[in-house]
C-alpha cells in the first residue's frame, strides 16, 4: 500500500498524464473536426441530391419535427422534397434521408446518412438491395418491406422511420409551401 | 539480436494474441464478418498497441506502481481517440462500418496486457518490436477469420473496398450463419482447434503418413 509520503506523487503523475492526454487530443480534434464536419455536410448534400435525382440545388426549410430540404431544378422549380429523420435502431440512432414526390404522392428514393448497426448485418440497410425497395413506393402502400436476414430490428426501424415521414407528408408539404414564400 | 527476433516472431504464431492467448475476443468475434473489417480493426489496434507500448515503456520509471493501471488506460484511451478521429476524418466509409468498435479498442485486454506485462518492463526498442509483432499477429488473425466468414457468408473477399474479389460464383448460396454471431464462435473455435493440432507436439506429418501406409499393408494382406 502507498504510504502517506507516496500519495502526492500518485496524484501528480496521474494528473500530468491526463493533462498531456487532453492537450494532445485537443490538438488532434482541432485538426480533424473541420474535416469530419465537412464530410458530414458533404454526406447531407449528396444524400439530398441522391434521393431527388432531378435536383441540382436545394434549400433548407424551417420545421419543428423534421429537417426538410426543398430540392430545386435549374430554374428554381421545386422537383421534390428531401426529409431527414432519425429513429432508434438496434445499437443506436439510424439517420435517414427520404426523397418525396409530393405531386405523385410517391417516395422517390431513400438514403441512410448514419447509423451504428452491426457491421455485416444491420449495416446492410445502407445497401442498394434493401434501399431500392422504397423506390417509387406509394404513400398509401401497405405492402411489407423485405427485411434483411439477421437484421430484423434494423430493417423494421428503417421501415418505421420512413412511414413516420410519409404519414406527415401533408405537414411537410405545408412547411415547404409556407417556407417558400 | 536473437532475442529481438524472438520478440517479433512470438506474436505472429507461437503466442498469437487471438489463436493462442485468446485475448481481445470482443473485437475478434464482433467485427470479423468481413475480411475488410478484420483488416482495418487489426491495423487500428496495432497502431494503439504501438503508441501505448512506446509511451508506457518510456514512462515506466515515472509511473508509480499504485496508479499504473489508470495511467496505462489513459494513455491507451488517448491513442484510441486519435484513431477514432483520424479514421472519421480521412476514411469515413470504413469508420462508418466499424462505428462503435473503434472506441471499444480501449478495453481490448491485449493492449493492457502488453503494456502491463511487457512494455513497462523493457526498453523502448523491445516494446516497439513486441507491439509490431503482436499487432501484426492480431491483424492477420482477424483478416483470416474475416476472410473465412466472408467467403462462406457472402462468397466474396474484401467487400466494401474498391478491390472486391468474387471468390465463389453466382451458383453459391451464401451461408448466412457464417456472418452471424454464431458463425463467429464456430469459425473461431474451429480455427483455434486447428492451430492447436498443428502446434501440438504429438502431431507430425510423418506419423500421419506412417499410419495410412500401415492401413494399406493390412488391406493388401487381407
Amino acid at each position: 500500500m502507498a504510504n502517506d509520503k507516496m500519495q502526492p506523487r500518485l496524484i501528480l503523475v496521474l494528473t500530468l498524464i491526463t493533462i498531456a492526454s487532453a492537450v494532445s487530443l485537443t490538438f488532434i480534434d482541432d485538426l480533424t473536426a473541420p474535416l469530419i464536419a465537412e464530410e458530414a455536410e458533404k454526406r447531407v448534400q449528396e444524400a439530398v441530391l441522391s434521393v431527388v435525382p432531378d435536383a441540382v440545388d436545394f434549400e433548407e426549410v424551417e420545421d419543428e419535427n423534421f429537417e426538410i430540404f426543398k430540392a430545386l431544378d435549374e430554374v428554381g422549380e421545386v422537383v421534390g422534397v428531401a426529409v431527414q429523420h432519425d429513429i432508434r435502431g438496434y445499437t443506436g440512432p439510424i439517420d435517414v434521408m427520404v426523397g418525396l414526390d409530393m405531386a405523385e404522392e410517391k417516395i422517390i428514393a431513400l438514403d441512410v446518412l448514419s447509423h451504428t448497426e452491426t457491421p455485416g448485418l444491420g449495416a446492410r440497410i445502407t445497401e442498394d438491395e434493401f434501399r431500392d425497395q422504397f423506390r417509387g413506393r406509394d404513400f398509401s402502400s401497405q405492402e411489407e418491406v423485405d427485411i434483411i436476414a439477421g437484421a430484423t430490428i434494423s430493417s423494421n426501424a428503417v421501415e418505421v422511420v420512413v412511414s413516420e415521414v410519409v404519414e406527415s407528408a401533408e405537414d411537410i408539404q405545408a412547411a415547404v409551401e409556407s417556407g417558400g414564400e | 539480436m536473437a532475442e529481438k527476433t524472438q520478440d517479433f516472431v512470438k506474436g505472429l504464431w507461437e503466442e498469437n494474441p487471438v489463436f493462442v492467448m485468446l485475448l481481445g475476443m470482443c473485437p475478434v468475434l464482433a467485427v470479423t464478418s468481413t475480411a475488410t473489417n478484420g483488416l482495418f480493426m487489426g491495423l487500428a489496434t496495432s497502431f494503439v498497441l504501438l503508441g501505448a507500448g512506446i509511451v508506457n515503456s518510456l514512462l515506466q520509471n515515472i509511473i508509480p506502481d499504485e496508479v499504473r493501471i489508470p495511467s496505462f488506460i489513459v494513455v491507451i484511451a488517448t491513442f484510441v481517440t486519435i484513431v477514432d478521429l483520424v479514421s472519421r476524418a480521412y476514411m469515413p466509409a470504413i469508420a462508418e462500418q466499424l462505428a462503435l468498435f473503434i472506441p471499444l479498442i480501449i478495453v481490448n485486454c491485449l493492449i493492457l496486457n502488453r503494456s502491463e506485462a511487457f512494455a513497462s518492463n523493457v526498453n523502448v526498442l523491445r516494446a516497439i518490436i513486441d507491439a509490431l509483432g503482436r499487432g501484426l499477429g492480431f491483424t492477420w488473425a482477424l483478416t483470416f477469420l474475416g476472410g473465412i466468414r466472408e467467403i462462406l457468408g457472402f462468397g466474396t473477399l474484401f467487400r466494401g473496398t474498391g478491390a472486391v474479389i468474387q471468390v465463389l460464383g453466382e451458383w453459391y448460396q451464401p451461408m448466412l450463419i457464417a456472418i452471424l454471431p454464431a458463425g463467429a464462435f464456430i469459425t473461431l473455435g474451429l480455427v483455434v482447434g486447428l492451430v492447436n493440432v498443428i502446434m501440438s507436439k504429438s502431431f507430425s506429418i510423418k506419423e500421419l503418413f506412417g499410419g495410412s501406409s500401415a492401413v494399406k499393408e493390412e488391406q493388401t494382406t487381407a
